[in-house]
C-alpha cells in the first residue's frame, strides 16, 4: 500500500480491485515529532543548514 | 497590505520552525504555546515555509518535509511579501506579528533590536525567552477579554 497525505491507495494486483482510495486521518504534530526524533538534530545543525540554504539562494539570484 | 500589530500574532523564522520539528527544546516549548491557544496566530509566508521545508528535507527526509508542510499550512496564516525581503522579518511586519522567534544571532543582537525599534513593532526573541515569558492569562485578558479559560487546543493534534 502506498500512503500519501490524505489518502491510502491500494495498488493494482491480479484478482483485486483495480484501484481503491479512502481518506486517511490528517498528519498530527505527534506523528511528525515521533518521525523526526530519529534524526537527533541540534539547534546548531538547523542554524547551519538554514544559513547555507539562504546563502545558496542568494548565489542563485 | 499589512495587518495591525498584535501581541497574539507570532512569526517563527525557518530555523525555529525546523528546530520545533527536529530538535524540540525551546523551539517546541515556544510553539506549543501558539499551538495550544486558538486565539494566538502563527504568521508565515510561502518563502519562509520554503526555507524551513528545505532545512527539514536536508536534515531529515523529503517525506517528512512534505508532511510537515501540509501540517504547518493548516496551522498558520500566510501573508505575501516581495521575494527579496527577509522572509521572517517581512512576514512578521506584514502579518502584524509583534514577536519574531529566531535562533539567528544577527537578528537577536542589540544593534538589530535598535535598528528595528521605531520602524516596526516586531521584537526578535529567542524561543527560550518567549517560552519563559509567555503569560497566557494576561495576554488573553488583553487581546480577547475576560477570564483566561486555559488552553483550548491539543498541541500534538
Amino acid at each position: 500500500m502506498c500512503v500519501r497525505q490524505g489518502y491510502a491507495v491500494t495498488r493494482y494486483s491480479p484478482g483485486k480491485a483495480l484501484y481503491s482510495a479512502r481518506p486517511t486521518p490528517p498528519v498530527t504534530w505527534a506523528d511528525l515529532f515521533a518521525r523526526a526524533d530519529r534524526y537527533d538534530r541540534t539547534e546548531a545543525d538547523v542554524s547551519d543548514a538554514l544559513r547555507r540554504h539562504r546563502a545558496d539562494d542568494d548565489d542563485d539570484d | 497590505m499589512t495587518t495591525d500589530p498584535s501581541p497574539a500574532r507570532v512569526t517563527a523564522d525557518a530555523d525555529v520552525l525546523a528546530a520545533d520539528l527536529l530538535v524540540g527544546g525551546p523551539a517546541r516549548a515556544a510553539l506549543d504555546h501558539v499551538r495550544e491557544h486558538s486565539w494566538v496566530t502563527l504568521v508565515a509566508s510561502g518563502p519562509l515555509l520554503d526555507d524551513a521545508e528545505a532545512v527539514i528535507g536536508t536534515l531529515g527526509d523529503d517525506d517528512l518535509a512534505g508532511d510537515w508542510r501540509h501540517r504547518i499550512e493548516r496551522a498558520c496564516e500566510l501573508v505575501s511579501h516581495p521575494d527579496d525581503d527577509h522572509p521572517a522579518l517581512a512576514a512578521a511586519y506584514r502579518g502584524g506579528a509583534m514577536h519574531l522567534l529566531t535562533l539567528d544571532d544577527s537578528l537577536l543582537s542589540a544593534s538589530a533590536g535598535a535598528a528595528l525599534r521605531g520602524r516596526v513593532e516586531t521584537s526578535p526573541r529567542h524561543p527560550r525567552a518567549f517560552a519563559a515569558l509567555f503569560d497566557a492569562e494576561s495576554l488573553y485578558r488583553e487581546v480577547v477579554g475576560g477570564e483566561y479559560p486555559g488552553p483550548d487546543r491539543d498541541p500534538r493534534d
